[in-house]
């Protein structure tokens, strides 16, 4: 029988990414995700790990990077005006393929905004924060049982994919106290650091040359000791030396998007409810997802075909799953506490949308959106159709 | 569809309304049940309104916020008067009436089942300082709405209370719990919703 407990968002974070190899974290506190600092900090010590406190959250971010590609993984923690920060070094760690995770709660914005409010207005930020050509994973849960279940997904697809990984909450699910049963070690698999060793004696470890296979399928990145590589920001050949031919920009550019583009299906994860049938389709994430689950249930319940789509892998957008589940539906009702933004991004994911009707329901206040709320929207549109 | 049960600690920032509700929350995760916990607070370290809500059900909690509760209990005036309205009709309300003067006429009108005890009286008489109110305040639910044992309180007490404290803390919890007699049945009817959908006039 595994063990029930007792964990907040932020605890939960913390320990999961313990749990998943973590042994390097640098961060700045800010609320709502200091209990991530605090937890870290008091723990890491414990499994031989290291906690550094930086003078910002561009510090914080480069010291990440360091300390990943020095062999260890690590992970920060921040929210909204640290993010921002954040940006410039999220675009090296993307440029020079290093594992790593960025937590980031989200709080109400833009600039300091509300501090002890939820929102969900990076979404976008996320996606297109650093400049240039990039494609990024950013995994958003739901429930405290899924932030400890998937920041070892966020670790495993950053080792897996070499690139930085984004992991959403909101202020209200950092905060929230909840029950779960915790995931037993058997249960659980973690993606592990290559060793040197791996390397044979005389081979010269090219740590961004592309794969062999034909689709572009990321080395693992090798513990740094004899394996010595140059780093740069700059456009770089496979032994990372920069270079500033267009064929090599070209191809490296491209290889960056595809690696994560052409992989989508396999890094998408997504829960849906009730969809085999429905009409109308309700699509939620994060916190919001647990408003839309009861409206549903309530709504199903008074015999409304109305099903749930929860994408957790927020990019790459789960799309196909995304469009097999609304191919059924003639009304797709898209709530989030933003004005929009993935909204957006699905309506295009859908390309044709064959006479069905998209409505949104949006606040942006720092209350949560409520089952009635999207009750209300589901009932009247249940009248229209 | 039956909803979760639903309490919610409220006082200002430094009376100890969260642990207390932490405390609440981890004795029924002691005693088995699925439980939500959240908490609301300003940026201010002392003196403005702050609380939690608990829920907790036999199934796993959809959402974990709730409009109204059966159980308020409130240790300050200032969270009377903001969140007088969240109680239930027919739902319990204890209170600290060192801090709580004055009652709203809404709450006698949803509800007759009030709980008004000094409770930092209580607190200074027994240790010394009025801050354990809080701990009193979990004896005086415990007994009085029977939705949580003293036992489990005990043990959850310990997960969040500091070592030196503990006894001190131990001995609120008991003269809380003694300090009432009258014991209200937490009622969960099965909630129900309006009719949807088209034809609905």
């Amino acid at each position: 029988m595994p063990e029930m407990v007792f964990l907040q968002g932020n605890e939960a974070c913390a320990l999961g990414a313990i749990k998943a190899g973590c042994r390097f974290f640098a961060a700045y506190p800010i609320t709502p995700s200091t209990e991530i600092a605090e937890v870290m900090a008091r723990e890491l010590p414990k499994v031989g790990g290291v906690f550094l406190q930086m003078e910002d959250e561009i510090a914080s971010a480069s010291a990440v990077v360091g300390a990943s590609l020095a062999g260890v993984k690590a992970m920060t923690a921040t929210s909204g005006p640290g993010f921002s920060l954040m940006q410039e070094v999220i675009g090296y760690a993307v440029m020079t393929e290093t594992p790593c995770v960025f937590v980031n709660v989200m709080r109400v914005g833009p600039s300091t905004g509300i501090p002890t409010k939820p929102s969900q207005g990076d979404i976008m930020q996320v996606r297109w924060g650093t400049h240039g050509d990039h494609a990024i994973i950013a995994i958003y849960p739901s429930t405290v049982e899924e932030v400890y279940r998937h920041i070892i997904t966020a670790f495993n697809l950053s080792e897996e994919y070499r690139t930085p990984v984004i992991f959403l909450m909101d202020e209200t699910l950092a905060h929230l106290r909840e029950s779960f049963f915790l995931p037993r070690d058997e249960d659980i698999f973690v993606v592990e650091r290559l060793k040197d060793s791996f390397l044979s004696e005389e081979e010269m470890f090219l740590p961004f040359s592309e794969s062999e296979y034909a689709e572009p399928t990321p080395l693992p990145l090798v513990e740094m000791g004899r394996t010595r590589f140059h780093v740069s920001g700059l456009v770089h050949d496979e032994s990372g030396f920069p270079f500033t031919s267009p064929d090599i920009a070209e191809k490296l550019i491209r290889r960056l998007v595809n690696k994560i583009r052409l992989h989508a299906d396999e890094i998408a994860l997504y829960e849906e409810y009730e969809t085999e049938d429905a009409e109308i389709l309700v699509v939620a994430y994060g916190i919001v997802a647990r408003s839309a689950l009861k409206a549903v249930k309530i709504a199903r319940r008074d015999g409304i075909k109305v099903g749930l789509f929860k994408p957790i892998t927020i990019w790459p957008v789960p799309a196909s799953a995304f469009k097999r589940v609304a191919e059924k539906a003639h009304v797709i009702i898209i709530a989030e506490m933003n004005l929009g933004q993935y909204a957006r991004e699905l309506t295009f994911v859908l390309e044709d949308r064959k006479g069905k009707v998209i409505r949104t329901l949006n606040k942006v206040g720092g209350e949560l959106i409520t089952p009635e709320e999207i009750l209300d929207v589901i009932t009247e549109t249940q009248v229209e159709i | 569809m039956r909803e979760p049960t639903a309490i919610r600690i409220a006082g200002i920032s430094g009376q100890g309304s969260i642990l207390a509700g932490l405390v609440l929350a981890k004795a029924l995760v002691y005693e088995g049940k699925w439980v939500t916990h959240t908490q609301s607070y300003s940026a201010q370290v002392r003196g403005d309104v702050s609380w939690c809500d608990v829920l907790f059900a036999d199934t796993p909690i959809d959402y974990p916020k709730s409009d109204f509760f059966d159980v308020l209990c409130v240790l300050h005036q200032k969270a009377m008067d903001e969140l007088h309205r969240s109680l239930k009709s027919n739902g319990v309300l204890i209170l600290d009436s060192v801090y709580v003067r004055s009652i709203p006429d809404f709450i006698k009108r949803v509800t007759r089942k009030v709980i008004a005890l000094p409770l930092a009286e209580k607190a200074r008489e027994c240790c010394g300082t009025f801050t354990f109110a809080n701990i009193i305040m979990l004896g005086v639910l415990a007994k009085s709405c029977g939705l949580v044992s003293l036992d489990s309180l005990k043990r959850a007490l310990k997960d969040y209370v500091k070592k030196h404290l503990i006894e001190d803390n131990l001995k609120a919890l008991e003269i809380g719990y003694n300090l009432v007699e009258r014991k209200f049945e937490i009622s969960k009817p099965e909630r129900v919703w309006k009719k949807f959908g088209a034809g609905f006039e």
